[in-house]
Formats: structure tokens, sequence, C-alpha cells
């Protein structure tokens, strides 16, 4: 079968025809071509950018396309068989690798999202400290949120928290995808994003969910007089805990954010509800944020539930800088 | 039929987008389930004053049989690149390749067949520059999920009532026709052309497209068939 896929390669690399073909023709006929983009690619064209004349190079060209699918295949299965575990992120790697190329949370400390992406080329990072009590439990992490705009309306990003209290260590990671395709002005406008959060945390020790789950939301934004207004409704799909499927979830969130001190600061306020049981059904936040220095803001929240199952108390402090 | 960036609506690009990724989702979660089994997951432990190795619960292990569906999918998706690349004139200046939805879904069942198509078509749009990277949902949307599930869904339907070679004859021309079709509406409702315009053009070059596309799509199907005798 491979040597058939080989010989397919080399007739298309020496006797395929160069006509364009349906739709390319079609736009050229129909005069709409020109609003077509080229983008770059290492392999564009099916040529090597090194040796790009002549039916030989296609052939090397289609021959690399062959080898890149079948490693790809071949890794998948070595990936499966090394950790079986890993089989949801492996379909999650093949998954992502459709938005690697393209496109979490607002800025802190809010939960709520804006509808805004990190302008092309800037970057975003925030870095949180949370002491959290659930039930009579209480925990202390760190969270680094690092984002880049890769399109003027795309940005991409990690997310990486660590539990500093016991138990210590690295909990599960986020990656974190928006887009934004509607705008209106400044202060209004709509996102698509998306989330994915690893199973890298070790259960055993009691860090990290054990599922690896995805996100999906949509963002609305709209400016009410001076006050922002933010609202998300997602869709949460659980992953595999332990062998036992949890149930998947939908959340809604709306926040508020209000300019004080002349510009220089903003008060927060959000209501966070999901229609999950644990572990934290619906809370209410309240916080602030300052503007210290270009670009860098300082912010503080202070979080609580009232459900048997929420989140008891959570208070937040952290740093948020673009650049 | 890959479409470049430019001409879609970033509204329509993401709107497809949000389709592909969510058959895709189901798609994955349907091939997992097929080559996997569960099985009791170990842990080393300590309950009470028992240490040893524990029971904690439920994991899914690749079988066999997956493993050789995995390698079956590496092989058909090479196939299709292979055959997406070899562009067969049809006159008038023009020319056409295989789409393979089809060709994968019969060998591999519509859901395989559709990570099939996908990735090929992510991997020509990384690293090939065929088909844009914001287009890749509207083009996974015609090519691997129009091509290859409903394609497969007319396979599946006309099998019962004729020949099996025939089912596949129809199914790919109507597949390569009805992704033409998807295409056409995509560009006609990011407004880059009208409808009436877009829509003749491009089922009626595709519909000559599907003929060459049914006859290599029966050609391989068989050749596969023959080449791993009776695994198919």
């Amino acid at each position: 079968m491979f040597l058939i896929t080989i010989l397919i390669v080399v007739l298309a690399a020496f006797f395929a025809s160069t006509n364009p073909d349906g739709l390319d023709f079609i736009s050229e006929k129909l005069g709409f071509s020109s609003k077509g983009i080229q983008q770059n690619a290492p392999l564009a064209g099916y040529k090597l950018a090194f040796f790009p004349n002549g039916g030989f190079s296609t052939f090397l060209a289609g021959l690399a396309g062959v080898l890149i699918i079948l490693v790809l295949f071949c890794l998948t299965i070595y990936l499966l068989k090394k950790d079986n575990n890993k089989s949801n992120k492996v379909a999650c790697f093949l998954l992502f690798s459709i938005f690697a190329a393209m496109p979490v949370f607002a800025a802190r400390p809010l939960f709520t999202d804006d509808f805004s992406t990190v302008p092309q080329g800037a970057h975003e990072l925030e870095v949180g400290y949370y002491s959290t009590q659930y039930q009579v439990l209480l925990s202390n992490y760190v969270n680094f949120i690092i984002k880049r705009g890769f399109l003027p309306n795309f940005d991409f990003g990690v997310e990486i928290p660590y539990t500093t209290s016991y138990p210590a260590g690295l909990n599960d990671i986020y990656l974190h995808a928006k887009y934004r395709f509607w705008k209106v002005g400044e202060n209004e406008g709509a996102t698509f994003r998306i989330n994915y959060k690893f199973n890298n945390g070790n259960v055993l020790r009691g860090l990290g969910s054990g599922d690896s789950d995805y996100w999906l939301a949509l963002i609305y934004s709209k400016m009410l007089g001076r006050t922002k207004t933010h609202l998300n409704v997602g869709y949460v799909n659980v992953g595999i805990h332990a062998g036992l499927p949890l149930d998947d979830y939908l959340f809604c969130s709306f926040a508020l954010e209000h300019p004080v001190w002349g510009e220089k600061g903003e008060v927060v306020a959000e209501y966070v509800a999901n229609n999950t049981i644990v572990p934290n059904p619906s809370f209410i936040q309240l916080g602030a944020r300052y503007l210290i220095a270009n670009g860098l803001k300082l912010d503080a929240g202070y979080s609580f539930g009232w459900n048997d199952n929420s989140i008891k108390n959570n208070v937040t402090a952290g740093l948020h800088w673009e650049f | 039929m890959h479409i470049p960036d430019g001409f879609l609506d970033p509204k329509i690009s993401m709107g497809m987008m949000g389709a592909a990724v969510a058959v895709l989702g189901y798609s994955f979660a349907k091939v997992r389930e097929a080559v996997t089994a569960l099985k009791p997951a170990e842990a080393f432990a300590t309950v009470g004053k028992g240490v040893g190795n524990m029971v904690i619960g439920m994991k899914r292990v690749l079988t066999g049989d997956g493993e050789r569906t995995i390698y079956k999918m590496g092989m058909v998706a090479a196939l299709v690149f292979a055959g997406q690349m070899f562009n067969f004139p049809i006159g008038q200046g023009t020319s056409g390749h295989l789409l393979g939805g089809v060709l994968a879904s019969v060998i591999l069942g519509p859901f395989a067949g559709t990570i099939v198509i996908a990735v090929v078509l992510t991997i020509q749009s990384f690293f090939f520059a065929d088909g844009g990277l914001l287009a890749l949902g509207a083009n996974i949307v015609n090519m691997a999920v129009v091509g290859t599930m409903l394609g497969f869904g007319i396979y599946f339907l006309l099998k019962k009532i004729l020949p099996e070679w025939i089912a596949i004859l129809i199914s790919a021309w109507s597949s390569v026709a009805l992704a033409a079709l998807a295409c056409s509406l995509e560009l006609g409702l990011s407004g880059t052309i009208p409808f009436a315009v877009i829509i003749p053009a491009m089922v009626r070059v595709h519909m000559i497209i599907g003929v060459a596309e049914a006859l290599i799509s029966l050609a391989l199907i068989n050749l596969f068939r023959v080449m791993l005798k009776g695994d198919v």
C-alpha cells in the first residue's frame, strides 16, 4: 500500500495537470480570486523552497507529506501504547494541531472573560495568588497565565497553576485560545473561547482533577453608561476521571467593571453559576484593579459562595501586565 | 476545492471552525471507543493496613485491533494525501483532484474516515499552504463532514438496495457534488459572490470531477481490499 501511495506521488509530481483545480478556476473566471490571501508554509505549493523547479521538487515535497502523515499516526500509536491515560491527550493534540496556528480568562481577578483579545504581537502576563477555603480545607496556589496575540483578533496562551500549600506541586495546566469574531466600536463585541485542561496533576497526591476537560465559551461585552458588562455562556466537556465519566456541565457568568479614582482604578463584581454539583455551583466576587504603571495593574478580589458544595471564601491578589 | 484565506467572512470561518470541532470531537470519541477497551487500573496505594497494588478505577487501553485500525488510518491518510496531489485535467483549462471522503469512510467507517480527511486537510494547510488556516474549519466541513459523513450515509443506504460497487460509484460522485454545494453556500453566505452565480458554476465543474472521483475511489477501495485480504 505504501508503494502504491509513492507511485501516486510520482504520478502527481511528474504527470499531473498544471491547470487550476475546480475552485481556483471558478474564482479566476468569476473574478474573486484576488480576494485570496497567499499564506506562507514550509512546502508552499508542493515545492521545496530551496529547489523550486521541476517535478522532482514536487515529488520530494509529496514524499515529505506522506512521511509527516505516517509519522503522525505512528506517533499516536506509540503514545497510546506507552501510557494508556494519554489517549485523551493524543486526541487533543490532534484536535489542537488544528487550532495551533490560529486563536481564559479576562483580566484578573475576574473569572468572567471580556471580549477583547491581546493585540497582535503583544503579550499579557498575569500572576495571581489565591487562598481558597473549600468546605473546611484551605489551599493556596499561585497562577501564571501568559498569552500572545497572534492575529488582530486572536490570542493563544497557557495557564500554569502551582499549589503552594500541602500537597505542593504543579496543578492541571490549561491552554487558552480566543477568537473575536464581532466588534462594534471599542467596547462592544463577541468572542469565542476554547480552553483545554490537561490532566497532568498528580491525583494520588491530591493535585489536579484527574481528567482532561474542554471548555467552550461565548463571550459578549457591552458598555452600559460608563460601566462595562460582560456575559459568558459556556459548556465544559469533562473527561474520564479514574475510569468514571463525570457529567458535562454548563456555566454562565456575568460581570461589571466600573471606573473609579479618575479612570486609574476599576471596581469589579461578578456572579458565576454552573449546573454541576461539585465543586463550586455559584459564587459572587467583588474586587478592584489599580493602574500603577503603563500596562501594569495591581488587583485584589474576594469571592464567596453560600452552598454546601461551593467555595466558602476565596481571597486573591495579583498583577496584570501587558507588554 | 481547498478554500484559501480571504474568500470567507470571518464569522463564517469561525462558525465552520466550531462546527468542525464539534464533529471532530464526536468522531474522536467514537474512534477512541472503538480502538480501546476498559480495563481495571491499578496503582500502588495504602488502604488501612494493606499496602500494594490496588484497583483504583478503570482506564482505557489500546487493543490489538485498535492498533491495526490506527495503522490503517495512517495508510489511508497517506493514500488520500497522494491522491489529492494528483490533478487530472477535465477540459476547459481546469483540473480536479480526488477528495477521498467516500474512499476513506468505506474502508474505515464514517468517524475514522472524517478524522483521516481532516488530518490530511490540516497538514496540507500547515505545510503546503493548500487551503487557508482560518478557512480550515470550512474546508473540514466541506470535505471531511459533508464529503465523508454524508457520502458514507448515501453509500450505506444505497448498499442495501444496489450492488456495492454501484453504491460506491454513486456515493463518491454525489459526495463531490455535495461538497462543492457546501463550498458554494459558504462563499455565498460570506457575500463573496452571489449564490445564483457560484452554485451552478461550482456544482457543474464538480459534477465532472465527481465522475473521476467515483472511478478512482472504486479502484482504490478494491485495491485496498485485495492488498489487505478480508481485513477491510
